[in-house]
Parts: C-alpha cells; sequence; structure tokens
C-alpha cells in the first residue's frame, strides 16, 4: 500500500494540473432561471417592491394619518400622484405604507410556516415508520378543519392583533410545506448516497443537515415562493372582512374594501391599490413557477 | 372499497368532535358574555337569563349539553335574534349558499378542466399560453376585486346583468356565480394542466398511440383518469375555499345566504350563532373532503383492494 | 421482395444545445418470416430508429431529415398521421421494455386489449372477446376469463409481457418490433418470453424486428443482424457472419466485451480454519411486515425477504451471490450492513456479532465494511463536489493536515483511474462508469476490510462493465479487500467470483466453488437458471434448451 508522500508523481501532478472547476447544480439553476424572462420580470417587480416598502419612511410623500378634509377624495393629480381618498389622505402615501404591512405579514407567516413545515416535515420523512405515520396522521386531521373559519374564530375572539395573525395564518400554511417536504424526503432517503453515509458511521445530524437538507432546498425555494402569495391573500381577504388591520394603518386588502364602497364615483381608490397587489401576486407567482422549472430535478436526474 | 368508506367515515367523527370542542372552548374565551353589550339590564333579568341558557353552570357542563343539543340538531338559540333559533337560521340561509356554492363549482369544473386539458394537447404554444395567462390572472385577482370590477363592467357600465340580490330578477345568480367561479377556475386550469401533461408523457400513452388509437380517444380514455388526479384532490380543499370565498361573494352582492349571517354574527358577538354556523360548515367541509378522498381511491385502481 | 425496405434513415433531435444526430444514414431491408436483430448500446440510435418508423417520436424536437421506408407501397416516413394510424397496432405492432409502465395502469387488461380490435377490425364486443381470450391462451396466460378483469399491477412482470404481447398480436400483424422486451425481466421469465416469441413467430409467420444490447439474446433469434454505433450501422450481415467473422472493430469489440466466461482467478486461502474468516453469518433472516391500519400498525401479511442465511467469507476472497429478483439477495447484503432491521440470526465480522453491537459501538466499527451500489446516478451528493465527498469519507477516520488530506484524495483517483483534473467537479458532469470509480474511491477511503457490491455493473454498457470489474479485482488484489459481490448476471458472476451461492425465495440453495458450480450445478433451480442464459454463440445458442424449475412446496 503507498504511503502519503512517497509517490513523486503525485506531488508533480498536483502543481501541474490545476484542478478545473465544475458548475455545482445552483449555478446550472441560476441560469436557466436567467433565462426565463417572466419570471425575471417578476423578480424585478419584487424587488421594486420590496425596495420602495422599506424606504417609505423615507420616501413617502406625506404621512398616513395626514387628513386634509378640504381636499377631500381627487384624482391622480401633480401634487397627489394616484389621488386621496375621502379623508383627503394621499393614496400612494397609504399605499406605500399598506405594503409595509401586507409584505411584513407575508413574511412573516410564510416564515413561520416554512420553519415548522421544514421541521415537522424533515423529521417524520427521515426517520419514517411509526413517527412518520403518527406526525403525517395529525397533519392529515389538522389539515381537514376548516382553517378559515377558524381565523375568523380567533380573529373574533382576541381582537385584531397582527402578531396574532401571523401566527394564525402561518399555522395553516404549515401544513402545506410540511406535507411537500415530507414527500421530497421520502424520495432523498431512498437514495443509495444517503445509504452511503449511514454505511460510513455519520451521525445522523450530520446526515440530516449535510445531505438531506440541501437536497430538498430547491423544493422548499420554490414552495416558500408560491406561500407568500397565498398569505398575502389571505391577509387581505381578512382585513377586507374588516377582520385584519385596523385604520388607521393601512394594508392593501382595507384599501381594497374601502375601494369597494366607493367604487362608482372614485374608481381610482380600488384600482390602484387592487393593481399592485394583483402586480405583486403575479410576479410572485412568476417568479415561482420558474423557480420550480428552473430547479425541476427532472432536468438533470438523467 | 366498502370497508374503506367505512373506516374514513370512523377517522372523520374523532375530527369533527375535534372542531366542535375547539369551536366551543374557543368561543368562550371570548372577553364578555352576549348580555354586557345590551344596554344596561338589571342584575336579576341577567341572572334569570343565564340561568335559562345554562350559563351559570360549569363550563364542561355548558359543553356537554351543548353536545346533546348537537345530538338532536338542535344548535341553540341565537342571541342576537330572539324568537330564532340557529337551526332555523342556517335552515334560511343554507338553500341559497348551496346554489352559489353548486354554480360556482360547476364553472369553475367545465371551465377549469375544460382549458387545462385543451393547454395540455399542445404545450407551450398559443393554446396553451393563453389559457394559463388568463388562469394566472385569475390566480392573482382576489375575488373581491374581480367582483367589484365584473360588477362595474358587466352591471354598470354595459348595463347586461343585475347587480345585486339573489332569485328576484333573472340573472341576477349570473356575476356572483361566475365571480366565485372563475377564481377556482384559474386553479383547476393549472392543475388539469399539469396533471393532463405529466399523464401524456407517460409510456403507456405512447404503447395506446403504437396500438392505432386516435388523439381524442387517447385523451379521454387513456388520461383523463390519471390525468385529472391533481384537480380531485383538490376539490377538498376547493369546496372549503369556495365556503370561505362565498363570504365574501355575498357581502359584495348582498346575498341572504349564510356566509353574510356568518360574518354579521362574527360583529355582533352571537356566539351561538357563530358556534353553530362553524360546526355546520366544518362538518361540510369534512365531509366533502371525505367524499374527495374516496373519489381518489376509486379513481386508482392500485388503491383498490382487489382479489388476487 | 422485402416486407419493408429502409433506405438512408436520418433522425435529428434539435435542441437547445445543439443537434444530437440519433440516427445518421441507416439502411436495412426486412423479408417476411425473418428476424431481423438490432444490436448496440446505449445512445446506438436503435429505438429511435423503429420508433420513427410508426411516427413515436416526438415531432418538436426530433425531426426525420431524410429517408424513406417503404412498406406495401407506402412510404412510412412520410404517410399522413391518418395513414400511420391504420398501419399502426394493425400492421405493424411494437412492444417496449418495461411492461410495468407500457400498461395504462387505470384500464382493465380487457378494456385495453380489446382496443386494437375493435379500432382496427370493427369487431363487435363479443366477437372481440373471443379473440382476446383465444390469443390471451396462446401467449400462455392462465385463466384468461378472468383475468382479463384485473388491472396491470396485478400482474407480474413476465404476465404483463405476454399481456403486451397478445396485444399485439390480436390484429395478425405482418411485423413486430420488439424493443428491449426482455430486459427488464428475470433471466429465467426471459427465457420463457423468448421461447414465446420464437413459437409465434413460426406459428404466424411474423417478421420480427427485435432491439436489444443483449448479445446471448440475439445470438438466438436473429437470422440478420444489425450493429448500431452512435446514429450508424456499424456492420450487418446474418448471425453467423456477425458472430463468427465480423468485420468492422467496434463489432470485434463488442464481442470480446462479452465476458470469457471461463474464470481468470484463482484464489488461494489465506489462511486455514477459522482464523481465515472475516465474515460469518450464521441463520440470518429479515422478515417484513407489511403495514396495516390507521396508524400504520404493524399487523399485515410477512414477507420473508432472507429466510435463514448461513455463509461465510474468507480474507481476500469474493463470494457471489446470485439470484434472480425476490431472491433476496440485495436484501441479504444491506441487512450485512445494517442498512436494514434484521430479525434474528448471527454476523460475526472479524468476531464481533455485528447483530448485538448498540448503536454507537456500531458507527465505530461501520468503517470496516462499505457498499457500492448499482445506480451510479443515486449514489453521489449531487450537491458535493468530488473533493468534498472524498474528503468526508477520508476525514471519518480522523483529522489530518490539508497536505495529508490532499495527498490522500489523490491516492484515491489514482487507485480508481481518474484524472486529477476532476476533483472540483459535480457528479452530473461524470458519465455512469465515472460515477462509479467514483463510489468504489469513496468506498476504499475508509480502508474497508470488507466491500459488498450491490449489483455495481448491471446498469452500466457492456464495454465500460468489463473495466469496472477489472478495477475492482486490481484493488481485490492490492489491498487484499474480501468482497460480496452481489448480481443477477451469471456471467458476471463467473468472471470475477470464487465461490458462489445462489439464492432463491430468501434461502440459499447452493453454495459451491464457482466454476464447480457452473460446470456441475446440482440443485435443479441453478440448472434452470444456467439453463436459462442466452449464448452468444448462434449454433449453441440455438442447441441450448431452458429447463424450468417449479418448486415442490
Amino acid at each position: 500500500m503507498q504511503r502519503t508522500g512517497e509517490n513523486p508523481t503525485i506531488e508533480n501532478a498536483v502543481s501541474q494540473a490545476a484542478p478545473e472547476s465544475g458548475t455545482s447544480l445552483w449555478q446550472d439553476a441560476w441560469l436557466r432561471l436567467a433565462s426565463n424572462k417572466l419570471a425575471m420580470t417578476g423578480l424585478c417587480i419584487l424587488v421594486i417592491i420590496g425596495l420602495i416598502a422599506v424606504l417609505t419612511p423615507w420616501i413617502a410623500p406625506y404621512s398616513y394619518s395626514d387628513q386634509n378634509l378640504e381636499l377631500g377624495a381627487i384624482p391622480p393629480s401633480a401634487s397627489h400622484w394616484l389621488g386621496t381618498d375621502t379623508f383627503g389622505r394621499d393614496l400612494l402615501t397609504r399605499i406605500m405604507y399598506g405594503s409595509r404591512i401586507s409584505l411584513m405579514v407575508g413574511l412573516l407567516a410564510t416564515a413561520v410556516a416554512l420553519t415548522i413545515g421544514v421541521f415537522w416535515g424533515t423529521v417524520s420523512g427521515y426517520l419514517g415508520g411509526r413517527a412518520d405515520a403518527v406526525m403525517m396522521r395529525s397533519v392529515d386531521i389538522l389539515y381537514a378543519l376548516p382553517f378559515t373559519i377558524f381565523i375568523i374564530l380567533l380573529m373574533v375572539v382576541f381582537g385584531r392583533n397582527l402578531f396574532l395573525l401571523f401566527l394564525a395564518i402561518g399555522a395553516i400554511e404549515w401544513l402545506t410545506m410540511a406535507r411537500i417536504v415530507r414527500g421530497e424526503v421520502l424520495s432523498i432517503r431512498q437514495q443509495e448516497y444517503i445509504e452511503a453515509a449511514i454505511a460510513m458511521g455519520l451521525s445522523k445530524p450530520r446526515i440530516i443537515f449535510r445531505h438531506v437538507l440541501p437536497n430538498i432546498l430547491g423544493v422548499v425555494i420554490v414552495y416558500t415562493t408560491l406561500t407568500i402569495p397565498n398569505v398575502i391573500l389571505l391577509e387581505s381577504f381578512l382585513s377586507f372582512l374588516g377582520l385584519g388591520v385596523q385604520p388607521p394603518q393601512s394594508s392593501w386588502g382595507l384599501l381594497i374594501s374601502s375601494g369597494v364602497e366607493t367604487m362608482e364615483e372614485y374608481p381610482w381608490l380600488l384600482f390602484f391599490p387592487a393593481a399592485i397587489l394583483s402586480a405583486t401576486l403575479f410576479a410572485l407567482n412568476f417568479l415561482g413557477d420558474g423557480l420550480r422549472d428552473a430547479l425541476d430535478p427532472r432536468a438533470y436526474r438523467d | 372499497m366498502f370497508s374503506f368508506i367505512l373506516k374514513r367515515f370512523a377517522q372523520a367523527i374523532p375530527v369533527l368532535l375535534i372542531v366542535i370542542t375547539g369551536a366551543f372552548f374557543l368561543v368562550r374565551l371570548a372577553p364578555g358574555d352576549p348580555f354586557s353589550a345590551e344596554k344596561a339590564l338589571p342584575p336579576e333579568v341577567v341572572k334569570s337569563l343565564k340561568q335559562h341558557y345554562h350559563m351559570d353552570q360549569p363550563l364542561y357542563v355548558q359543553y356537554l349539553k351543548y353536545l346533546q343539543g348537537l345530538l338532536r340538531g338542535d344548535f341553540g338559540p341565537s342571541f342576537k335574534y330572539p324568537g330564532y333559533s340557529v337551526t332555523e337560521i342556517i335552515g334560511a340561509g343554507m338553500p341559497v349558499t348551496f346554489e352559489l356554492g353548486f354554480y360556482a363549482l360547476l364553472i369553475a369544473l367545465v371551465l377549469g378542466i375544460g382549458s387545462g386539458v385543451i393547454a395540455a394537447l399542445k404545450p407551450n404554444t398559443l393554446q396553451d399560453y393563453i389559457p394559463m395567462s388568463l388562469a394566472m390572472t385569475g390566480i392573482c385577482l382576489p375575488s373581491y376585486v374581480l367582483g367589484p370590477l365584473l360588477v362595474l363592467i358587466f352591471g354598470i357600465w354595459l348595463e347586461w346583468v343585475p347587480v345585486s340580490g339573489w332569485g328576484y330578477i333573472p340573472g341576477d345568480k349570473i356575476l356572483p356565480s361566475m365571480t366565485l367561479g372563475l377564481v377556482f377556475a384559474a386553479y383547476i386550469s393549472r392543475l388539469a394542466r399539469g396533471g393532463m401533461l405529466e399523464i401524456l408523457n407517460q409510456d403507456f400513452i405512447r404503447t395506446a398511440k403504437a396500438k392505432g388509437v386516435s388523439k381524442p380517444m387517447i385523451v379521454v380514455r387513456h388520461a383523463l383518469r390519471g390525468g385529472l388526479q391533481p384537480v380531485v384532490s383538490f376539490l377538498g380543499p376547493a369546496i372549503a375555499g369556495l365556503l370561505g370565498g362565498s363570504f365574501v361573494i355575498e357581502t359584495i352582492f348582498q346575498i341572504p345566504g349564510l356566509g353574510r349571517y356568518y360574518v354579521q354574527a362574527a360583529f355582533n358577538r352571537d356566539y351561538t350563532l357563530i358556534l353553530g354556523m362553524t360546526v355546520f360548515f366544518a362538518t361540510l367541509i369534512i365531509l366533502f373532503n371525505l367524499l374527495a378522498d374516496i373519489m381518489l381511491v376509486w379513481l386508482n385502481p392500485k388503491l383498490h383492494r382487489s382479489a388476487k | 421482395m422485402s416486407l419493408l425496405t429502409v433506405t438512408d434513415l436520418r433522425v435529428y433531435f434539435h435542441t437547445r444545445n445543439g443537434i444530437i444526430k440519433a440516427v445518421d444514414g441507416v439502411d436495412f431491408e426486412l423479408q417476411r418470416s425473418t428476424t431481423l436483430g438490432i444490436v448496440g448500446e446505449s445512445g446506438s440510435g436503435k429505438s429511435v430508429t423503429c420508433q420513427s418508423l410508426l411516427g413515436l417520436l416526438p415531432i418538436p424536437p426530433a425531426r426525420i431529415e431524410s429517408g424513406r421506408a417503404m412498406f406495401a407501397g407506402t412510404d412510412l416516413l412520410q404517410a399522413g398521421e391518418q395513414v400511420l394510424r391504420k398501419i399502426r397496432g394493425h400492421r405493424i405492432a411494437m412492444i417496449f421494455q418495461d411492461p410495468m409502465t407500457s400498461l395504462n395502469p387505470y384500464l382493465t387488461i380487457g378494456t385495453q386489449l380489446l382496443e386494437p380490435l375493435r379500432i382496427h377490425l370493427h369487431f363487435s364486443r363479443k366477437a372481440a372477446m373471443t379473440r382476446v381470450l383465444q390469443v390471451m391462451d396462446e401467449v400462455g396466460i392462465a385463466d384468461p376469463a378472468r383475468r382479463i378483469n384485473c388491472y396491470p399491477h396485478e400482474f407480474s412482470g413476465g404476465m404483463r409481457q405476454r399481456v403486451m404481447i397478445a396485444m399485439a398480436l390480436l390484429t395478425n400483424p405482418e411485423i413486430l418490433i420488439a424493443d428491449e422486451p426482455t430486459t427488464a425481466l428475470d433471466v429465467t421469465i426471459q427465457a420463457q418470453i423468448l421461447e414465446l416469441i420464437k413459437n409465434l413467430q413460426a406459428r404466424h409467420n411474423l417478421a420480427v424486428i427485435f432491439i436489444t444490447h443483449d448479445l446471448g439474446v440475439i445470438a438466438g433469434l436473429a437470422d440478420h443482424i444489425l450493429v448500431m454505433h452512435r446514429g450508424k450501422v456499424v456492420e450487418q450481415g446474418s448471425a453467423e457472419t456477425i458472430f463468427y467473422r465480423p468485420q468492422a472493430d467496434y463489432t470485434k469489440n463488442l464481442l470480446n466485451s462479452v465476458l470469457i466466461t471461463a474464470n481468470p482467478r484463482k484464489f488461494v486461502a489465506q489462511a486455514s480454519g477459522n482464523a481465515g474468516h472475516l465474515l460469518s453469518v450464521e441463520n440470518l433472516k429479515t422478515y417484513y411486515r407489511l403495514p396495516t391500519g390507521f396508524f400504520n400498525r404493524a399487523g399485515g401479511q410477512i414477507i420473508k425477504a432472507v429466510d435463514d442465511v448461513t455463509l461465510d467469507l474468507r480474507q481476500g476472497e469474493i463470494l457471489g451471490l446470485v439470484g434472480e429478483s425476490g431472491s433476496g439477495k440485495s436484501t441479504t447484503g444491506r441487512s450485512i450492513m445494517r442498512l436494514t432491521q434484521v430479525t434474528s440470526g448471527v454476523i460475526r465480522l472479524h468476531g464481533v456479532d455485528l447483530l448485538t453491537l448498540e448503536r454507537r459501538k456500531l458507527r465505530t466499527i461501520r468503517p470496516e465494511m462499505q457498499m457500492i451500489f448499482q445506480n451510479p446516478y443515486a449514489s453521489l451528493n449531487p450537491r458535493l463536489t468530488i473533493q468534498d465527498t472524498l474528503a468526508e469519507a477520508i476525514l471519518i477516520k480522523g483529522k489530518l493536515t490539508t497536505a495529508d488530506l490532499q495527498n490522500q484524495i489523490l491516492q484515491l483517483l489514482q487507485d480508481v483511474g481518474l484524472d486529477a483534473s476532476h476533483l472540483r467537479k459535480y457528479p452530473h458532469e461524470f458519465s455512469g462508469g465515472q460515477r462509479q470509480r467514483i463510489a468504489i474511491a469513496r468506498a476504499i477511503a475508509l480502508r474497508p476490510k470488507l466491500l459488498i457490491a450491490d449489483e455495481p455493473v448491471s446498469s452500466l454498457d457492456v464495454t465500460i462493465r468489463a473495466q469496472i470489474l477489472r478495477l475492482l479485482l486490481e484493488l481485490n488484489d492490492k489491498y487484499a479487500l474480501s468482497m460480496l459481490f452481489i448480481s443477477h448476471d451469471l456471467s458476471v458472476i463467473r468472471y470475477i467470483t470464487d465461490r458462489t451461492a445462489v439464492m432463491y425465495r430468501g434461502k440459499i440453495v447452493e453454495l459451491a466453488d464457482t466454476e464447480t458450480l457452473f460446470q456441475s450445478p446440482q440443485h435443479p433451480y441453478t440448472q434452470a437458471l444456467l439453463s436459462a442464459i442466452p449464448v452468444p454463440d448462434p449454433v449453441k445458442e440455438r442447441q441450448r434448451r431452458f429447463m424450468p424449475y417449479s418448486p415442490k412446496s
């Protein structure tokens, strides 16, 4: 058996042949995504909206509670680019502040769903057997519960607490994420490289973190991107019914619901908030679809 | 097959029980009670009211009494509509909501499956892009945006259809049903396309083609059954969504259905009504989930218990 | 007058990455009542050639650039869909490789069988049913009247292929195209299906185009052979010409890669007695219970995957474990590796009973026994570079300086015959054979005493197989690495192993020195197995008689 350091040809080889770098699957996927025009457009829109939301306190033309009752509701004009509502509040400002709330709820609730879902799904899928059966049965039972109704109930009982709102919405969405993650983990667990890792004597946590998680990341990213729009929709639905965010704070749902009431006389009050909500949802969905195509394992499982 | 159905029914009961229990205790957790918001009532009256409604008993007794009532089909009296029991109110609103939901589901299935299958037949061509873009629009436009939009265009500007009510003017059922149905048509369309595409890429479709089966026959006889699986899986959540969506639609179009009562009850803190309707909706959803599950098994022969 | 004449067929695939010339200038003729064999490795274009005849190719990426295929006065390549549809399944029928996926799982086989008769011959339902039952009987499906209402998943692989064949024959076609129909089947089932096809051809004057990569199969069936490589016909001629007087280099290479059947190894036992035993397995049982119930409580029927297996492996020896699907050979390997729960028994490695070890101790012993798997595509973590994969394995034995680590990695690469320039690449950038080498490198990185190889070459092309097997022999020699070699392929087993155990339904039915086993098999199942292997020699192959095995129990 050769001892290390005794073979001069290896040393020569090291100094002469610089190993070529390979392209990882992530790089492949990114290239594929970049060539998908719809997805990239979606990404740009999201970045812009995100930036505006973050920078709102500094760039908003007015304060969101600035009322100008004499003005009343006016259509888009030079001083108020998107017009004002019946209290004279600048619509652009209200939409900008509303985006902060809507996006924040979207991201936070999704984060909750993501954390619980990935944890539940990974543990359940990896352990298998009885643990898996119990964990998944619980998910099935919870799935059957009419959650929209429960949320309404919760909102009624506990009042309109923003924090509770994220928790509640996150508590619905984690179920789908758990199911999807479990499915992926189950199929990965059967792959031979996991068996090889077990055969080498690696510990369970190490196998999960180094071999399982990186390989489910693709699916997780796709579904996270597709969960965010669902969450935003749900929040705006609740706000529309009057059960979500309360005035004077604004969210897109609230703006739309007040816009509906005055739809005929002041159509811009409905149009602009609805347009931006839809644009965000479109962007998220296109990006999610693009990610799903780019990360499609079938493309590289030969 | 029969034993499977029985088993699923049995599994549904604990779920229902959890829902009822959860809802009951949740509602009771709310601060205050139905009488606190009233104009000040003399304490003796409040006391006797509470006694009448068993509210002076410990909570678990109330819970058991409620369950007993349920078994008799009695959801209790409404607190805010004196003289009416919850059962009566549900009975009044149910036919309306059911009809709305039925039409919406019909529209969703026909439009959704139709467009999805058509798109799957020629992927990545106009035949695919157009329905799918429309579908994407449907997903991204919430029903409470779409509704008013349709009202504006078809009701007010074009004056083709009436804009509110249900059953009073002929044609007033069109807009609400369309609004509710179109959103789900969008989801179903995407699911149908995805499912059909996957099936059409399978080897057995190639075998059918090699046997000389015509394209339409391949789609209908060979592909449809497997391709629609994602749609059937979606039926459970779809019904739940239809119910939730009906709240909004009924509010916008002034339809006297269950949804509108539910939203109002939520604002009025009419506990028995909220509780009763929650239980009712939950039962419906659980039932439909069950039916959807059964249909999934029926569609897929591999899941049948068959004698070898 | 030829039944089918193909001239200058060219089929190119226009993909985003460029043009792939799948079929690049193919000519052949098919005569009535003869069998044309098309043989080649994967990517040779043999399947695409035949699929283009029936218009079964996905037309956007694929395009028929040129060529004619004359059948009964019509050019199949120019014919419109209407014309083709009348020919498909009627005058030219095709059967495919994987009977599991080629039948519609949602329809009964009855529905699928009735179709060709109703569509092409416009039979009434009753008349069609009669004919279907008749043909089902002819292809050997027992109890056709009852089975006709069953679904595909209720049949075994061999039965499903019989259904496919029945489906093809219903309309009395003139040509049957069989695309690797037995590749996915066990060798004894394969023997039955091949005999069936031969009989049917004789009885119905069928012309058959038989596509395969297996030279043994083609030797017995084909009258005329086409050898394809990278889209071109490298050579064609009668079976005798191709096998006994090959002209082209590629053909000669192909014939040489088919393993020499005699065993080149001469194994000398290292030490006598038990001291030489590296691995000793006694009464190993691995039973599985099918789950039932709401919470998947165990309670269903028991599957005895490994049913009382006893074997031993000496230092430096290569022991073969051979059997068909369901024999339990893979499960035995995985049970020894403790990758699956074992029901009972004793597994001694270096005298230590692996089954009584608690988990932590087991993990420290694991490096002593490593495994390589059948599927090279799933054997490596797609997110790690080769460098990372090998480093992870090496570092299990303890920390090293960067320089030492790098040296060991390079040494490993050299051991398995890979170039150092590949270090930073990812698995998907390598071919199947290269990936298998990397998997082997990872396995030996831990300096194991025992290597269990579970069908390591079954997914590889014939020319690559020999290379990998030779690599394994080198490693066995260089590092005194004992091996348990699991395979269903008897020629591979004969080439590489010293002793062989034959498994059938969870039990070992025979265990002997490899050459002895092959030359004078004792157990009737071993005899059946050996008699079922197609030999790549037309004269011998035509004389071979398959002796099926039926257990008395």
